[in-house]
């Protein structure tokens, strides 16, 4: 016992060196945010924070960085939406309507495969298929594509969530003489309402975050927050201090989940990798 | 309420066949108990009639219908399972009245129908509870008042007391009982538990390795064993087996015992049946040496060997006995069983019980 | 495969496992349809389309697509493009190295998480920050903080008295920069996944070595290690499916430069496809890399489908 609590110091000692590690890179990406090029420049440790580079970023009439957010956030909440509404009943389909194993595996095995696909190689497709429906450059084709990079992911959390409800309890709402639409709302959906919360706020997560896709199939109009960051760093002349301001406004959704979901995404995280 | 009548009942899992043709009759109101050993298809027959598993050949009536592709709904039956699959996020009320909200029911019918049944089941302080908030005594009567507000023409049970302990279980074997003597609705109960079998049931029907071995009243099943797997299956403690042959109207062994089985055909092989109950201590008897003594209070076990041969008595009265001593066994002569070594079949039919 | 269906499909129709009726049938595919749909029109019909573009050039005239059949022309010359091999070769050194640095680190920091009571919620949120950022701005942070001129990096190693070192723009140190990166990225999901691990082991394990007489190292490595191979073996290979995707830090922050030397595959099939236009190439390069990707998966499920009989 004594050696144990003898360990402890130099365990919190290490412990806190790791999220120092992760904690300065962020805090002075956010700090330089609300610094001036020179105060950035000149390395002092001391400044006044200074509001204009969010300002510039938010509302000058030459960024579009709003539009950016709202796109992103369009284009987050409409995938996920489809992306878990689709995957629950495909989980659902999969796990509890009898079909014939090797229809189950197969489709398993295509999205493990379609999950190491790197996006990049199916961007191009993609752009032109959206371009002969006439989806280019619209949200619509965005919106599916993310749905369908996440879908793999999702199906495989909902089928472990819904894989833990009970078998009898569908058996007993069969008795009562519920209808599979009846099941799946009435018996389903209420038990695994705290997976469906991980799933979708890593699916929205994940779409908030990608950028292979976006950039390929947005532009000007349709461009969302990580492409334009990503804009910054192809200027000729970096505004360092802009883009930090934006990346730590892109932060924000992240910082947000963390603080009020941290559960859920522990939860989604390690049971879409254990199971 | 209907009769439920199952003719030639099959069921396979790809090449293993589990219910090998088996034939039941439950009469309009009857309670029968299907009891066998673990594996031997009860659960598999009880979720055939519930409409849970296809039917993979035979036939299964409910009423006047055949119900081989009718879907569970509109078989019209209510099923209790083993523990209990009450919907965790429901109050105790919308448990009990999901099946009402289903069907389309008026509110007020629904609470009405819900209250009436928790009357019957004691439940009404409960109704606002969730399931994990209950006891497993409580839990295992919602899941009955589940069964109960539809007022189905039949209820199945699935070993519905095993996850009790087993005092509640006999005060819950009662309630059951009572609640079909009062509903009298048809009632066909899982159980490997004989003694629960043979308390409630009005027939038991007894499977082994997904065939019926015999169907019978309680007491018919206890006092004509069909065949050696029923006699040993039926009543508590088992039934003791004796080996020998029967020459000139005895039955002979080679430990000893010797008894008067009226006219019988001489057999070189055959095995006599008698139960721990039926032995009596009598001086005129074979000479056996006490192995193990067990008593509860209000009964004498004794675990005897008879020169090599194991028996079970079991005496109402206190005895005196110490493991060592020797007593002598007498079986009463009016309660034997004969079976046939190598079938199990019952030899005759006497000289059982008249 | 398809042979497999064919004969699982000409086998007698087995008897009905669960009384189905038209309803249920119906129900079986308007649950599954939608997914399906989704995949057969999002993933497999570009990617047939990826197929069939591979043996053609698309070139433009009055706006017009024209396609002309080049047979395996792209798919030849793949094998002497260099910057395929180099995207090759340093996609396998970026996933490797980074995903060995994140099991290691995220491993140490797992453990010595559960050696600790209080601060363990505080400690395991502040890892998973970075799971949580997008890896475009993960690139534009350490863009920030590797810059040569007033980066942290250079300012820390300058307070030990290390000469300031443009990271990302020389070859030796770039590819070694964005693996460090990545570690700084994936190393907490490591550490999540360990973690979850770690505290789900039996605890009645460890009380019995301690009792044996099992110092900290001899419990470690006869005791958590090879318990914890399950976990180890799956977060491995998901972390190394997701390494070999790298697109978004090194878009940012080296562009596959300088030179080839953090080339990876996904940038050289972007730079084909987008920059290059060379839309028929591309489509040879991505079919090549979905064909080794595949491979892979049925390599690894082959083996472990191996281990788990043997086992
Ligand atoms: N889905 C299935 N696939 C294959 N075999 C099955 C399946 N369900 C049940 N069986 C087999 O059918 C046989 C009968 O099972 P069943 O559940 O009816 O037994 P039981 O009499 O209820 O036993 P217990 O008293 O243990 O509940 C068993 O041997 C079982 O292994
Ligand atoms: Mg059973």
């Amino acid at each position: 016992m004594s050696r144990r609590t003898h360990s402890a110091l130099p365990v919190h000692i290490t412990l806190a060196i790791g999220a120092a590690l992760v904690l300065v890179p962020i805090i002075w990406t956010v700090a330089a945010g609300f610094r001036t090029q020179i105060s950035l420049l000149m390395g002092d440790v001391l400044f006044t924070p200074i509001g204009s580079n969010f300002a510039e970023v938010l509302w000058s009439k030459t960024s579009d960085f709003l539009l950016n957010y709202r796109n992103s956030i369009i284009v987050g909440i409409a995938s996920t939406l489809l992306c878990v509404v689709v995957a629950t009943l495909a989980a659902f389909s999969l796990n509890r309507m009898r079909w014939p194993a090797w229809t189950v595996h197969l489709f398993l095995a295509w999205t493990m495969i379609f999950h190491m696909i790197p996006p990049v190689a199916l961007a191009s497709a993609w752009f032109t298929m959206a371009r002969a429906v006439g989806l280019e450059n619209t949200f619509t084709g965005l919106i599916l594509a993310h749905a369908t990079l996440n879908l793999p992911m999702a199906i495989w959390l909902m089928a472990v969530f819904v894989r833990d409800v009970p078998k009898e309890l569908e058996e007993a709402a069969i008795m009562d003489g519920a209808d599979t639409p009846h099941i799946l709302w009435h018996v389903i959906l209420p038990l695994i309402t705290p997976g469906l919360a991980a799933t979708s706020i890593l699916t929205f997560i994940f779409s908030w975050n990608e950028f292979a896709v976006a950039l390929t199939l947005t532009m000007k109009q349709t461009a969302t927050v990580p492409v334009a960051i990503a804009k910054f760093a192809q200027d000729f002349e970096i505004q360092y201090t802009q883009m930090a301001a934006s990346a730590a406004l892109a932060m924000v959704p992240a910082i947000l989940v963390l603080l009020v979901a941290q559960r859920y995404i522990v939860k989604g995280l390690t049971q879409g990798a254990v199971k | 309420m209907a009769e439920v009548q199952i003719r030639d009942a099959r069921k396979s899992y790809g090449a293993v066949e589990v219910l090998r043709g088996v034939d039941v009759e439950v009469r309009d109101g009857e309670f029968v108990a299907l009891v066998g050993p673990s594996g031997c298809g009860k659960s598999t027959l009880l979720r055939m009639i519930a409409g849970l598993e296809g039917i993979s050949g035979g036939e299964i009536r409910i009423g006047a219908r055949v119900v081989n592709d009718i879907p569970p709904k509109q078989r019209d039956v209510a099923m209790v399972f083993q523990n209990y699959a009450l919907y965790p996020h429901m109050t105790v009320a919308k448990n009990m009245g999901f099946s009402l909200k289903l069907a389309g029911k008026p509110k007020d019918e629904i609470d009405r129908r819900v209250a009436a049944a928790a009357e019957i089941l004691d439940l009404s302080t409960l109704l606002d509870r969730l399931p994990r908030q209950l006891s497993g005594g409580q839990r295992q009567r919602v899941a009955m008042g589940r069964a109960i507000v539809r007022n189905p023409r039949v209820f199945l049970f699935d070993e519905p007391l095993s996850n009790l302990d087993a005092k509640l279980r006999v005060q819950m074997r009662a309630e059951i009982k009572a609640l079909h003597q009062r509903l009298g609705t048809t009632t066909v109960y899982v159980t490997h538990d004989q003694v629960e079998a043979m308390t409630m049931a009005d027939k038991i029907v007894v499977m082994r390795a997904g065939v019926v071995e015999q169907v019978g009243s309680p007491l018919d099943l206890y006092d004509h064993p069909a065949n050696m797997f029923v006699a040993g299956f039926i009543g508590s403690p088992a039934m003791n087996f004796i080996e020998g042959h029967i020459e000139k109207g005895r039955f002979i062994s080679g430990c000893g015992l010797s008894v008067a089985t009226g006219p019988t055909a001489d057999t070189a092989r055959a095995v006599l049946g008698i139960r721990p109950e039926h032995l009596t201590l009598d001086p005129a008897g074979t000479a056996a040496t006490v192995v193990v003594v067990e008593q509860t209070g209000s009964e004498t076990l004794l675990l005897l060997d008879m020169a090599g041969q194991k028996l079970t008595y079991l005496g109402r009265d206190r005895l005196p006995i110490r493991p060592g001593e020797t007593v002598h066994i007498l079986p009463d002569a009016t309660r034997l069983h004969l079976f046939d070594p190598q079938s199990g079949h019952r030899l005759g039919d006497r000289p059982g019980t008249a | 495969m398809a042979a497999a269906q064919a004969q699982i499909q000409s086998s007698p129709r087995r008897p009905t496992q669960v009384f189905e009726d038209r309803g249920q049938r119906l129900w079986r595919w308007l649950t599954f349809s939608p997914a399906l749909a989704m995949m057969l029109a999002l993933s497999v019909l570009p990617i047939a389309n990826l197929f069939l573009t591979s043996f053609q050039n698309i070139t433009w005239a009055d706006g017009q697509q024209v396609r002309t059949w080049v047979g395996l022309t792209h798919y030849q010359a793949l094998f002497s493009d260099s910057l395929f091999g180099a995207g090759i070769s340093n996609t396998l050194i970026f996933a490797f190295g980074a995903v060995a640095g994140q099991m290691v680190l995220g491993f140490a920091m797992a453990l010595l998480c559960t050696k600790i009571v209080r601060g363990r919620v505080l400690y395991r949120a502040i890892f998973i920050l970075p799971i949580l950022i997008p890896g475009i701005v993960i690139g534009a942070i350490w863009k920030l903080m590797l810059n040569f001129d007033f980066g942290l990096v250079n300012k820390a190693l300058g307070l030990v008295g290390i000469l300031p070192h443009d990271w990302l723009g020389s070859p030796e140190t770039a590819l070694f920069s964005v693996i460090v990166v990545d570690i700084w990225h994936w190393t907490p999901f490591c550490f999540l996944l360990f973690l979850a691990g770690l505290e789900s082991l039996p605890q009645d394990v460890f009380e019995a070595a301690r009792m044996d007489g099992a110092g900290a190292w001899q419990e470690l490595i006869y005791v958590t290690l090879p318990l914890m191979i399950p976990t180890i073996v799956v977060t491995f290979a998901f972390r190394l499916v997701l390494a070999f995707k790298v697109f978004d830090e090194v878009y940012l922050l080296t562009s596959g430069g300088p030179g080839t030397s953090t080339e990876v595959i996904s940038f050289t099939l972007y730079q084909r496809f987008f920059t290059e236009d060379k839309a028929g190439y591309g489509s040879a390069m991505s079919v090549t890399v979905i064909f080794l990707v595949s491979l892979l998966l049925v390599v690894a499920l082959s083996a472990r489908r191996r281990t788990g009989a043997t086992s």
